[in-house]
């Protein structure tokens, strides 16, 4: 069967190569074209929208609340609610956040099948619950045999199952994941909305705003140490980016955190080259596995350079709080960390 | 232009048959190559989140006062030398497996051995988290042994003559399911990205001194019984017959060129993870330029090895800046396509 | 050509295969239908009998009837889809490349496929998400395209066709990989797209692929009797009449579509198109019209096999099918190895 080539041209050995090479440089390029173009590492520390965070701007609508039968309008369309959902399934962890402050008991979560991932004081708000399975891939059959009225679903990772979402019960799909605080204070207004609490919702937000003013009264105006959140892994480290959530609940407070990024990510890929670089003056870690990139460092005299970590202001945080809780009670809970390691006296 | 028609089959001799004295042309590409190398060292010792100049490059080395020199000396330096260790290493091995397979495109990436060693090492860190660390080097043995074992055993090797399309192809299911595996550890573990990135791609983005000290032993001793072995590979790639008929343990020279393989594969993907392609392609571009004698060949792609790792390295940076892709996207985007050229091939591909 | 002698050698079959290979495609058939019925009562939760058949009967009576309306019927209808896609797929490019290791993860179109899906979904977070799948289908018809072209010299030599394939397959990893890196909050997702499932799927993906499916198998199975004139090697099938190349050509590109439809609906689902022609041709012999039938309703058990395992194992959570089909099609395919090899 074997064909033979007796005459190979080196000119189509060559322009083979060419093309070759030029698929991949298009398999590079197809990706570099779209998204986001490139954010600093090294940045200065501007910090706009700090102050807007604090303040959510968005309010909760009485006159929906009063209804019962009302359009709730939300990321992915209208969805239409009638009466107060009880049975209600989350499939992110703020929304679990904002359902404890509307006084909603959530029957279904998805919890990835961790529940330690709940932040303590919510799990024993919410009492017994069924885990619906990965935030990525929650289980439609066990969210339908919830018989739910109302389903919480994530505006993005939850955008391709928005469809059969809404065949098993109404859904409402707000920003979480990669949300802001602002966005996730949003969310929370809608949520209260949506279960028809909309008191219930503005009282906690009240005291979750009169909370978080407390803090920052606390706080001098003065302060401008440089706050990095970092999250680190076995085999890497990503800071939040001025996007994610907790660095804008720290700048809520007045706070400088870096960096600060102009593209849209809300975490940053870290070397320790990059991090000396950055050289923040406070740093909170949260580690997501036993062992960790960042233990390696530890043992390096250039670690040992970075200011926060001269200063012994390095902390490790609960990174269910820090990164994966998004809402108002992990906000407080932020809050307060953050103003107890900066300012011990107070 | 039969470069690779002639790699395979070298007169005992070796000898390129170029009309030159072999001496000169591999004194001449040592010169150029070391050269090269002194060039991307000192250019991936400049740069990083912030430039330093060369001359403070070199200043570092004598002084260790700025935080420059700090940073050159403790982040830059490991990673630049763990970048050409574990080219050097992968391009032995890929050399050493093409010699001992008498197959041109055997290489750890093709054949599996690279994702053999990840999932292990994967494995252990999300089922067994207490195990990470310290005996991920033997696992990654454990594994790159596993997986390339297999892959030969079952492509026939010592059956005879094995086609190259069996051999990818082999490789290419055993790597499926490896990186399969790989990748619902990783689904279920729900880790960052660099960290997903560096069990399925590779890179150097991390390394430290430890790194260094970790692989360096194992890169000594598995490049010395390669070159110990050179000449035995030069007999072998007569052909298995000729081989014997020389006298040769045809068996034993196998075995010793498997065992340094996984030594130098395991070693690179437990401080490096599997990065692609240098296996397949430093040999290659080592035979074109010196000819086929393994005493020539093995150094010669050490060094091409090496090379290629530590520009790529400097290339992972100028990608997407100013993230760093991991170092092993950039091989794989450059090695793909010299891959095409080879499946092409007319020798391979008979 | 050791690839060759395996192939061309006499292949054991049972002595009802020998004689009425259609039989035995009819007992498969029937397991099939009967997998699927047991596979629709298995779930995250049990499912009655009675209320899969109420379902089956159109009725939405019970909540367990809706379960299977809404979420077991779809999926698993798609590992008929997909099932018979891949493996008719693979059976085709088995035949056209000669070598009983060819199949459409190998052979660049599922790369290609993941490819362009990753792209469109990670670069245009806005896009429909109906357009992923045109978006695979035509990274899946690039890629295989990519594979001709730089294997084409003077016509396509089945082996070169396979190692192109790898290679192509391998600059389309990179390109992937180069996606996680860029876009790193998908990770996750983007890997269970990578690894292969049913997850999520509604009745829309299957009105998706199912015309697509509908239309290529038949056109597959009237040009069976091409590939076994071209398995009697170029010079002779040139004898015989037959436009080696065109033939040839035509059938990958069958075999293409199939698979990269397969893909856009069910992301890279691997091994299933490499081992289910080797299951059937085993059973039923080498004559393609039986063997790709046969190869169809194993395809369809081995879907249903992953899927059920998947959503059943470690419920709530879901394994990815694509695992599973690597976890029970990895070590059959070394074991079949030995037995090529011997």
């Amino acid at each position: 069967m074997s064909r033979p080539f007796p005459l190979r041209s080196p000119r189509r050995s060559a322009a083979t190569l060419g093309a070759a090479l030029a698929l991949a440089v298009l398999t590079a390029a197809c990706g570099g074209t779209a998204g986001s173009t490139g954010s600093a590492v090294k940045d200065d520390t501007a910090k706009g929208g700090g102050e807007a965070a604090a303040q959510p701007k968005a309010e909760a609508n009485d006159a929906i609340c009063g209804q019962n039968s009302r359009p709730i309008k939300h990321d992915l369309g209208t969805t239409t609610i009638t009466g107060k959902p009880k049975r209600v399934v989350a499939l992110e962890f703020s929304f679990v956040d904002a359902l404890v402050n509307a006084g909603v008991k959530p029957i279904g979560i998805a919890d990835d099948g961790k529940p330690d991932r709940i932040i303590k004081q919510l799990r024993d708000a919410v009492g017994d619950y069924t885990s619906v399975g990965l935030r990525q891939s929650p289980n439609l059959q066990v969210i339908k045999s919830l018989k739910p009225d109302l389903i919480l679903a994530d505006s993005q990772r939850d955008a391709a199952l928005y469809k059969q979402l809404q065949k098993i019960a109404p859904t409402v799909a707000l920003g979480s994941n990669a949300a802001d605080y602002e966005r996730v204070m949003q969310s929370e207004v809608v949520v209260g909305e949506a279960v028809g609490e909309c008191d219930k919702m503005t009282a906690a937000l009240d005291k979750h705003k009169k909370a978080m003013a407390d803090l920052k009264a606390k706080i001098p105006a003065d302060d401008k140490r440089r706050i990095v959140f970092a999250i680190t892994y076995d085999k890497g480290v990503s800071a939040q980016t001025q996007r994610a959530f907790a660095p804008t609940v720290l700048r809520g407070l007045g706070l400088t955190t870096v960096p600060s990024t102009k593209g849209q990510d809300a975490t940053l890929s870290m070397t320790l080259e990059s991090m000396v670089t950055l050289a923040p003056e406070v740093l909170f870690m949260a580690r997501n596995t036993p062992k960790t990139l960042s233990d390696q460092w530890q043992s390096s005299q250039l670690w040992k350079q970075i200011p926060s970590v001269k200063n012994n202001k390095t902390y490790v945080v609960d990174g269910n709080v820090w990164s994966k809780g998004r809402g108002t009670l992990a906000a407080e809970l932020i809050a307060r960390e953050a103003t107890e390691k900066l300012f011990p006296a107070s | 232009m039969n470069a690779t028609t002639a790699a395979m089959r070298p007169s005992l001799a070796g000898d390129a048959g170029q009309g030159r004295g072999p001496g000169i042309v591999v004194a001449a590409v040592a010169v150029v190559g070391v050269a090269l190398l002194t060039v991307g060292i000192l250019w991936a010792l400049s740069i990083g989140s912030e430039q330093i100049s060369w001359s403070s490059v070199v200043h570092s080395w004598f002084s260790a006062d700025s935080p420059a020199d700090q940073i050159v000396r403790t982040i830059r330096l490991p990673r630049v030398l763990l970048a050409a260790l574990v080219g050097a290493n992968l391009a032995v091995s890929g050399a050493v497996m093409q010699a001992i397979t008498a197959n041109p495109i055997a290489s750890p990436d093709i054949m599996g051995v690279n994702s053999g060693a990840a999932m292990v090492v994967v494995a252990a860190i999300t089922i067994v988290p207490t195990m990470a660390g310290a005996p991920s080097i033997l696992l990654a043995f454990g594994g790159a042994a596993a997986a390339g074992i297999t892959v030969m055993v079952l492509a026939g090797m010592g059956t005879g003559k094995v086609s190259p399309v069996r051999l990818a192809l082999a490789g290419v299911t055993a790597s499926t399911l490896l990186v399969s595996l790989t990748q619902v550890l990783v689904i279920f573990h729900e880790n960052d990205t660099q960290s997903v990135l560096f069990w399925l791609v590779g890179g150097v983005n991390f390394a430290q001194w430890h790194d260094i000290g970790t692989v360096l032993p194992w890169t000594a001793a598995g490049l010395l019984v390669a070159l110990a072995l050179a000449k035995s590979l030069n007999i072998l790639a007569l052909g298995e017959d000729m081989a014997r008929g020389l006298g040769q343990h045809v068996e034993r020279t196998r075995a010793f060129g498997a065992a340094v393989v996984i030594v130098l594969c395991g070693a690179s993907v437990a401080v490096a993870g599997p990065i692609a392609f240098i296996g397949l392609i430093a040999p290659h571009i080592t035979r074109k330029l010196v000819g086929s004698n393994y005493l020539r060949v093995l150094p010669v792609s050490m060094l091409v090895g090496a090379v290629l790792t530590v520009y790529a390295d400097i290339g992972s940076r100028y990608v997407n800046p100013p993230f760093e892709v991991p170092t092993g996207v950039v091989t794989a985007l450059v090695g793909a396509p010299i891959f095409i050229y080879l499946a092409r091939r007319q020798k391979v591909t008979r | 050509m050791t690839v060759n002698v395996a192939m061309g050698r006499p292949v054991r079959r049972t002595a009802v295969a020998a004689r009425r290979p259609w039989i035995l495609v009819g007992s498969l058939l029937a397991l099939a239908v009967v997998c699927t019925l047991v596979s629709l009562t298995i779930g995250a939760t049990r499912i009655p009998f009675s209320d899969v058949l109420a379902a089956l009967s159109g009725q939405r009576t019970t909540d367990g009837a809706e379960v299977v309306l809404d979420f077991q019927l779809p999926r698993v209808l798609l590992c008929w889809v997909v099932g018979i896609g891949l493996a008719v797929s693979g059976g085709v490019m088995q035949g056209v490349v000669r070598n009983p290791l060819a199949a459409p993860d190998i052979i660049g179109v599922t790369k290609g496929a993941g490819f362009a899906g990753m792209l469109l979904v990670l670069t245009l977070p806005g896009a429909s998400v109906a357009l992923v799948p045109l978006a695979a289908f035509a990274g899946g018809v690039v890629g295989a395209g990519l594979v001709y072209l730089f294997a084409y010299r003077r016509g396509v030599s089945p082996v070169r066709l396979a190692l192109v394939g790898i290679a192509v397959s391998a600059t389309f990893e990179a390109g992937i990989r180069y996606l996680l890196v860029k876009y790193p909050l998908d990770v996750n997702a983007s890997l269970i797209w990578l690894t292969g499932s049913l997850f999520g799927r509604s009745m829309d993906t299957v009105w998706m692929a199912l015309p697509w499916i509908a239309v290529l198998v038949p056109a597959v199975l009237v040009m069976a009797h091409r590939l076994d004139v071209l398995g009697l090697g170029d010079d002779l099938a040139t004898g015989l009449g037959e436009p080696v190349e065109r033939t040839r050509r035509n059938l990958l590109l069958l075999g293409v579509a199939l698979a990269s439809v397969c893909v856009a609906v069910a992301g890279t689902i691997t091994f299933v198109g490499l081992i289910a022609p080797h299951i059937a041709r085993r059973l039923v012999g080498g004559r393609h019209v039986v063997l790709l039938s046969a190869a169809a309703m194993i395809g369809v058990l081995l879907m249903l096999l992953a899927d059920t395992v998947g959503r059943g194992i470690a419920a709530p959570l879901e394994i990815p099918a694509g695992v599973v089909t690597a976890v029970i099609g990895g070590p059959y395919f070394l074991y079949l190895l030995v037995k090529l090899g011997k």
